[in-house]
């Protein structure tokens, strides 16, 4: 019977031994690395580059950027800052530009981009739309309302949204609707007016959602301007807070902000809330160095 | 003629017989499987982002195809010395060109068939079973002629590979050579387009001449692709199509005579 015997290979030893020593450092590492994706956005290529390097598969790639859109915006609706903005709008354009018949980057540039700010980037977006999809009476009418709302230049916005009731597309609403946007007089009248239209053609449930929430909390702002004036006329001053108007009989109870903000009368008697319209950043969990500090303080 | 035939029917063969073909063609199914879920991450018309999925992954495939068939089994007869024994038969040099390109051309047609069917019932299973409040309109004959022009690609992909594979024993270097063609060919009308508009007065005049030129010579690949407007539902002119389908197969022949030319005077070592 042969005896077994147990050989020593010092390159293989040498080479175990390593791969011992690597293995902790390589789980120290994956711990305590953040991925840097979650840390940064992903720059943007130029316009130009883009569509030449896309070649064929430009409609992909205008795709891909905007799940990107629709990603971030998903994922970081409570933490969206100006740089994110610009960046989904610049996302934006270049969907827009890699395939300029795809419908939803308008939509989406229309709808979402101006409430968060960034609105000279999405009219000539919004204006390249128009160009392309001749036959689609939403995108005019979303370029007529920022004009009209956003950019106070309502020779402008008439345009666009005479445009949007002319296209033979648009539904049957929209002049009314229109309309409206013109007699409206108070401060979130003509938002409210836009943002009952856009509910009402809005089909994607996620923008809907959004959509639907806004216009619940302008309808309740609206409301309470139009209730600070009355109180204007019996006190003389604006309120401070909707509870003044609880205070003086106008209002049964405080409205609760959709938003999880608080309503307040600027001086000039226009309402805001805390939440500035925007969901609210969720306290980040403490960490153990956090929590012990506190134990130890006593607090 | 009948040897050209021949010839075509055994590279036919030998494509269906290698790997790559096989790997390639369960990536192509794979990923037209996956376009629902991947489509859903989107917004809006999910239904749009299927269909370009669909016709990326028709592309994709059948260009890798006659990237990789036309380059590797011309190189791979020579490799093993194998075209002596065809050339030893009473078949014309030109002959092997033709039956080469006749049999490339089998493969991948049939790959488009093939691929091309998967991806129309993978789009019409997620158009049914997709929930959009209004379902859109999805231009299926304008897909199936979107396919058709993908294969025209191929093709002209294919005679180009032959023509450098006709001077060139190296598989690498007629593979690169045949890519830069598609990536001129791809952007030149990109190009022109920048060139010509108000990019252009920025442009220094060698760099436009020199656009000019690519422009000319190579292939302008951008008229096959009708992927946008097969998934928008654009118009396509029957006259502009014909136009584009005389302009590939003139520019075929062109690029097969002059392999065939060429490869008549390449001494075989």
């Amino acid at each position: 019977m042969r005896k077994a015997t147990l050989t020593f290979h010092p390159p293989s030893l040498i080479l175990v031994s390593l791969l011992l020593l690597l293995a902790p450092v390589i789980h120290m590492l994956h711990i305590h690395t953040t991925p840097i994706k979650s840390q940064t956005l992903s720059p943007l290529p130029r316009k130009e580059v883009a569509q030449i390097s896309a070649m064929e598969f430009r409609p992909l790639l205008s795709d891909y950027y905007l799940v990107l859109v629709a990603q971030l915006y998903g994922g970081m609706k409570a933490r969206l800052g100006k740089e994110e903005v610009m960046w989904m709008a610049r996302a934006l354009d270049l969907a827009a530009s890699l395939d300029p018949y795809y419908t939803e980057p308008y939509y989406f540039a229309g709808n979402v981009i101006p409430w968060y700010g960034a609105v000279d980037t999405v009219i000539p977006i919004l204006k390249r739309g128009i160009e392309y999809k001749k036959g689609d009476w939403r995108i005019p009418f979303y370029l007529g309302f920022i004009y009209f709302y956003f950019k106070k230049d309502p020779v402008k916005g008439a345009k666009y949204l005479s445009m949007a009731t002319q296209n033979p597309h648009a539904p049957s609403y929209l002049p009314l609707l229109v309309a409206r946007l013109y007699s409206e007089k108070g401060h979130y009248s003509a938002a409210i007016a836009y943002l009952e239209g856009l509910y009402r053609s809005t089909q994607d449930p996620k923008l809907k959602e959004t959509i639907g929430k806004r216009l619940s909390a302008l309808i309740i702002m609206d409301r309470l301007e139009k209730l600070g004036m009355e109180y204007k006329k019996r006190y003389g001053t604006f309120p401070r807070t909707p509870r003044d108007l609880v205070e003086a009989g106008l209002l049964n109870r405080v409205p609760r902000d959709p938003y999880g903000g608080r309503f307040f009368f600027k001086k000039d008697g226009t309402v805001w809330t805390t939440s500035s319209l925007r969901e609210r950043k969720r306290p980040k969990a403490k960490g153990k160095k956090e929590k012990k500090k506190e134990r130890s303080t006593g607090q | 003629m009948r040897a050209s035939l021949a010839l075509a029917w055994v590279t036919l063969k030998e494509g269906l017989r290698e790997r790559a073909f096989l790997g390639i063609m369960i990536f192509a199914f794979l990923l037209l499987l996956a376009s629902g879920a991947i489509a859903d991450l989107s917004i809006g018309n999910v239904i749009k982002v299927t269909q370009d999925l669909g016709l990326a992954t028709v592309s994709f495939t059948v260009l890798l195809l006659a990237f990789f068939m036309g380059t590797h089994l011309m190189a791979k007869d020579l490799d093993k010395r194998s075209i002596y024994m065809v050339l030893s038969k009473p078949i014309g040099r030109s002959h092997y060109i033709f039956g080469k390109y006749g049999g490339l051309t089998a493969l991948v047609g049939l790959s488009t068939l093939l691929v091309s069917l998967f991806m129309l019932v993978t789009t019409f299973y997620f158009y049914k079973t997709t929930r959009l409040y209004t379902p859109p309109h999805v231009a299926w004959f304008k897909l199936m002629v979107a396919s058709g022009f993908i294969f025209l690609e191929a093709s002209l992909i294919l005679a180009v590979s032959l023509f450098f594979s006709s001077f060139t024993s190296s598989a690498l270097l007629a593979l690169f050579l045949t890519l830069a063609v598609y990536i001129v060919g791809q952007s030149t009308h990109q190009v022109m387009e920048f060139v010509q508009g108000p990019l252009g007065k920025r442009t220094s005049p060698v760099v436009k001449a020199l656009a000019k030129v690519a422009y000319y010579v190579f292939p302008d690949l951008s008229l096959l692709d009708l992927k946008t407007a097969a998934v928008h539902d654009l118009p396509m002119p029957p006259g502009d199509l014909l136009k584009a389908f005389l302009y590939t197969l003139i520019y075929i022949s062109f690029l097969l005579i002059a392999a065939s030319l060429i490869f008549k005077r390449r001494e075989m070592k």
